[in-house]
Order: structure tokens, then C-alpha cells, then sequence
């Protein structure tokens, strides 16, 4: 008992930590390589521990990234490609690249430099090759581009940013000391040019140049920021990594689709179910806004309606039963609508949506029903009642005129 | 000799009114158990026939003078027996009477109810003569006219709703 008390105590104790950890706004990485424990923020604070899975001077044999046979290979190795569930949310490229090109974008620029490197390297006989991280198993490395000389030794660690902003940044992360910086031409030309503004700045005004564009002009000089690529060709054009990008991952998105539409079976049509829900609220802003404000609505319409079912049930004109069978039904409408437009699962989306349009359906549909009904059963009484008013009133004729004395006789006199 | 023909006369009397009377009570099972209760095309109708024999046959008895021969003849039994005839004779005319209003009430309680769905409702109830209605039909006769005049929306419609009430020609109980 002590020693369950004991492991429980302690669970609790790590949990807190582990708590304490998050919620102070720490990252933690813990995939063995690096562990930043202090704000990010501040660099100069940061207490980095840097284990690259491939140091400089390691040595790299068999790479994967030499194995692929195509640029695609590569890139979708690095990258990865569209699961069949982007495919299923976003149902067509046009509308599912703007949410992913960041990503593969950049990505495809790692491979892109180590494809046409590499095929620049084997054209010249130059043994060097250029390895990709990522494409090594190494996705969380600091690290996305190896120089490996021909026997396998790692001679430089790359790190690619492809906008002069992350580039800059890049500079100043000591998660990066050690690498070159490998970036776009466009970005470096933006660089250079925000570098030349700053300096004639600062000369016009005589004051210095910030550190910060200071370091900028030393890491271009000492080709930490590298100006060409290392077969000395030209940095690639962000333009060209941005065609490469959608043209590779387009081909790749035609592959998914052949998958999923050579799935005969319902998964087809859930498919288009999840892509029609799915798409309007991803794609329009207001959709998401509109959300809330029809939750409103709907509540406040159906209390309103209600309301005045109340008012109709207290003025006689409905029946308890039925004003208990409306207000059931605004209540499961409003519980129905709120779930199509809260839960994220677009089946329950679609079904919670259906059931509260034939609901609504019904509701509307009953009030006639009720009508005609409540019609009937009142035509009905009143033949009743009135059948009933006359065999009584004869009745009562016939028993009182068997026995009765002579009723007055009017007088001639009186005759109408 | 007086009393002979005292006793002749009132047992022919009573024969007659036996007659009547068992006609009377026919007609009267015959409303009773949903039988025809229309009025005669022309007066007098069935009942008043009845009732006009019977007071026929009191007016020859009181023409007769009997009460006057049978205390000539000393004899208190014809006496006693002209009484009864002339009492039976009233008892008789009375039922038949009564009948006869009854009939009529039955006729109205049908009138009424054929008006509350009848577009031509002002001459149905218009033709009941409200005098001869037993209370329980008079009642259901006024609610029923007082909803039909109520339930004309066009208030231009009542004048000549109520002046068709007004002008239609009663039935009277003579054609009962």
C-alpha cells in the first residue's frame, strides 16, 4: 500500500513538472538531439544542448537521398505527399495548395538544391554529393543539407531558409551555429539591398551600423550566408522552387486521387460529403463567423416560436400534448443545429444538419395537421352535442307530454 | 222507458269516444316511436279531427240535457253515468289534445334542427309558432335562432334575415 502511494506520489510529482513545463510557455523538445529550456526569445539566455544527428566529420554511408531515382522521389520522400485524407477534406488541388505550399515549398527547396547540386556534381566527376536530412530520417534535425565528400564524410551542415526574414533570423539562431545558411536569390538580392539601405543610413547619419546588419555584412563576407551554392552555381529562384513545388506535388496529388477513386464503396460518397462540408467553412472567413451568429439566431427563433406556442396553448387554442410535442421538437432542433455547426466531424456535420431541416420540416408541417385535426374533433363534438342536445330535448318532450296536465292554450286573441 | 233511452244514448256515447280515443292513442305510440309528424296538407289535421268529434259528441250531450231526464227518471245510477260519460269525453278531448301539441313540438324540434344547416333557415324557423313549443324546445328553438342571426357577418344580411322570420306564415296547431 505505501509503495503504491509511494509511485503515485511521484506520478504526480513528474506530472507536475511536466505541467509546469508547458504552461510556462517552454518548448521541449526531447527527440534526443536538442533541448531548449529557456525562452527562445532571447538568444543570448538560451542554454542550447545541439546533438546533430549527423555531425561535421561523421561519416554518412548509403544515403537515401542518393537512391532516389527522380526529383519527385525525392521531393516526396523530404516533403511527403497529400494524404488521402487532404485529399478527401480539400476535394481539388487549386483549393488545397494555398494551405500547403509553405510547407512544401520550402521543403522542396531543400531538394531541389541537393537534386540539381548532385546532377551538377556527377556531370563534372565531382565526388562531393549533397544529402538531405530530412530524406535520412532526420526530419527534426537542426541541420537540412550535408556536404559529403566521396567517402561519405560530412564536410558542411546546411541550413535553408527560403525568405530573407527567416534567413536574417537564421543568422541569429544559435540553433544554427556552425551552418551555412542557404537561401533563395531573391532573398539574398532582398538581403543585400536592406543591407546596402542600412549602411548608407547609417553613414549619411554617422552613426553605426546595428549589430544585427552588422552581422548580416559579416556572415555574406565570411559565407556563413552563402551567395552560391557549393558547386559555385547560382542560388535557385524561389520562383523556380515555387513551380517545381506545385507541379511535383500536383502529380503526387493525381496519385492520391487515383487511389481514393479506385476505391469503389461508400467511401466515395462520404468523400464528397466531408469535401462539401469541409470546404465551405476552411475557405470562406465569414462561414466560420456565420457559425456562432445562426447559433444565435436559431436559439433566438426557436424561443421566440416557443413563446408563442405558450401564449396559443394558454389561449386554449392548442393542447397541452401538442405544446409539449412543439417545444420537444424546438428543443431537439436547436441541440441538432448547434451540432452541425460546432462538432468538427463533417458525417455528424451532415447528419446532425439533415435532422434539424426535417424537424424544422415537421414543425412547420404540423401546425396545418393540428389544425385540420383540431377541426375535426371539434366538427365531430358539436354533431355530437347537438345530436345529443335534440334526443334529450325529445325525450324530455315525450316523458313530460305523456303525463303532464294540459299546457296552456294560447287565446285567439294573442296569435302572432 | 226514460232510462233506456238515457242509458242507450250514453253508451253509444261512450262507444264513440272509446273509438276516439284508442285512434287517438295509435296516432299518439305511432309519434312516440319516430312516426310521421308532419302537418296535414290543410286543417284540420288528424288529432284535431279527433278532438272535433269529441266535442261534437259533448255538445250533443250537453244539448240533450241528460243531467234534466235523469233526474225525472229518480234514478241516481243514470245520473252518476251521464256524469261519467261527460267527464270521459273531457278527459279524452284533453289527452288528445296534449297529443297533438306533442306532435307538434316534434315536428318543430325537426324543423329546428334541418335550420341550423339549411341556408333557407329564417323560413323554417320562421313557420314554428314559438306559442305552441313546450319549454325544453322553446329553449333550443331561441338558442338556435339567436346563433344563426349572430353568425350572419354581413350585418346588412340580418334585417332581411329576421323580416323572413318575421313574415313567414306559422303552422298551426289545427293541422296537427
Amino acid at each position: 500500500m505505501r509503495r503504491r502511494l509511494s509511485r503515485l506520489g511521484w506520478s504526480c510529482f513528474c506530472g507536475f513538472l511536466l505541467q509546469c513545463v508547458l504552461l510556462s510557455g517552454k518548448a521541449a523538445r526531447v527527440d534526443g538531439r536538442s533541448i531548449l529550456l529557456n525562452g527562445g526569445d532571447d538568444a543570448a539566455s538560451a542554454m542550447l544542448i545541439h546533438e546533430s544527428q549527423f555531425p561535421i566529420g561523421s561519416v554518412l554511408q548509403d544515403p537515401a537521398t542518393l537512391r532516389m531515382n527522380t526529383l519527385d522521389d525525392l521531393v516526396g520522400r523530404v516533403a511527403g505527399k497529400p494524404s488521402l485524407k487532404a485529399y478527401a477534406t480539400w476535394g481539388n488541388f487549386d483549393e488545397y495548395w494555398p494551405s500547403a505550399r509553405i510547407n512544401f515549398e520550402g521543403k522542396t527547396h531543400e531538394a531541389l538544391i541537393a537534386w540539381q547540386e548532385n546532377t551538377r556534381f556527377k556531370a563534372t566527376g565531382d565526388g562531393r554529393r549533397i544529402i538531405v536530412t530530412a530524406a535520412e530520417g532526420g526530419n527534426t534535425d537542426a541541420a537540412d543539407l550535408l556536404l559529403r565528400d566521396a567517402d561519405g564524410r560530412i564536410l558542411t551542415q546546411f541550413q535553408c531558409k527560403l525568405g530573407s526574414d527567416a534567413a536574417m533570423k537564421a543568422l541569429k539562431d544559435s540553433k544554427y551555429n556552425g551552418m551555412t545558411i542557404l537561401t533563395s536569390d531573391e532573398s539574398l538580392c532582398n538581403i543585400k539591398l536592406g543591407l546596402l539601405k542600412t549602411e548608407m543610413n547609417a553613414t549619411r547619419r554617422g552613426i553605426q551600423v546595428p549589430e544585427d546588419w552588422a552581422a548580416v555584412r559579416s556572415a555574406i563576407e565570411s559565407g556563413r550566408l552563402a551567395s552560391e551554392l557549393p558547386s559555385h552555381a547560382s542560388l535557385i529562384l524561389r520562383s523556380d522552387v515555387e513551380v517545381t513545388a506545385k507541379s511535383v506535388v500536383s502529380r503526387a496529388w493525381e496519385i492520391a486521387g487515383d487511389t481514393v477513386d479506385a476505391v469503389d464503396t461508400p467511401v466515395d460518397v462520404t468523400i464528397a460529403a466531408m469535401n462539401a462540408v469541409n470546404r465551405i467553412p476552411a475557405n470562406a472567413a465569414i462561414a466560420k463567423a456565420a457559425g456562432p451568429i445562426l447559433i444565435v439566431v436559431d436559439y433566438a427563433a426557436n424561443i421566440y416560436l416557443v413563446y408563442v406556442d405558450y401564449g396559443r396553448f394558454r389561449n386554449g387554442d392548442i393542447g397541452g400534448v401538442y405544446f409539449t410535442f412543439k417545444t420537444s421538437l424546438h428543443a431537439a432542433q436547436m441541440a441538432f443545429t448547434t451540432a452541425a455547426i460546432v462538432d468538427p466531424e463533417p458525417t455528424t456535420k451532415v447528419v446532425c444538419a439533415v435532422t434539424a431541416i426535417v424537424l424544422a420540416v415537421i414543425d412547420v408541417a404540423s401546425d396545418p395537421i393540428y389544425a385540420a385535426t383540431k377541426a375535426r374533433t371539434e366538427e365531430l363534438y358539436r354533431t355530437l352535442e347537438r345530436d345529443e342536445r335534440y334526443y334529450y330535448c325529445r325525450q324530455q318532450l315525450i316523458n313530460e307530454m305523456d303525463n303532464a296536465p294540459l299546457p296552456r292554450l294560447p287565446s285567439p286573441a294573442t296569435t302572432w | 222507458m226514460i232510462v233506456d233511452i238515457v242509458n242507450a244514448l250514453t253508451t253509444k256515447a261512450e262507444t264513440e269516444r272509446m273509438d276516439i280515443d284508442r285512434d287517438v292513442t295509435a296516432k299518439a305510440g305511432a309519434d312516440k316511436n319516430g312516426g310521421n309528424v308532419d302537418p296535414a296538407a290543410q286543417s284540420p289535421g288528424p288529432y284535431q279531427s279527433d278532438i272535433k268529434r269529441l266535442n261534437e259528441l259533448q255538445e250533443a250531450i250537453a244539448t240533450a240535457d241528460f243531467r234534466h231526464w235523469a233526474a225525472l227518471a229518480m234514478d241516481q245510477n243514470v245520473a252518476d253515468q251521464v256524469e261519467k260519460v261527460q267527464a270521459d269525453l273531457q278527459a279524452s278531448a284533453e289527452k288528445a289534445l296534449r297529443f297533438q301539441q306533442r306532435r307538434y313540438n316534434l315536428w318543430a324540434l325537426q324543423q329546428i334542427h334541418v335550420a341550423e344547416d339549411a341556408p333557407n333557415w329564417p323560413e323554417r324557423l320562421g313557420q314554428i309558432d314559438s306559442r305552441f313549443l313546450h319549454p325544453s324546445v322553446a329553449a333550443l328553438y331561441s338558442m338556435v335562432n339567436d346563433s344563426l342571426v349572430k353568425g350572419l357577418d354581413d350585418h346588412a344580411q340580418r334585417p332581411a334575415a329576421l323580416r323572413r322570420l318575421i313574415n313567414q306564415d306559422k303552422v298551426h296547431l289545427e293541422r296537427f
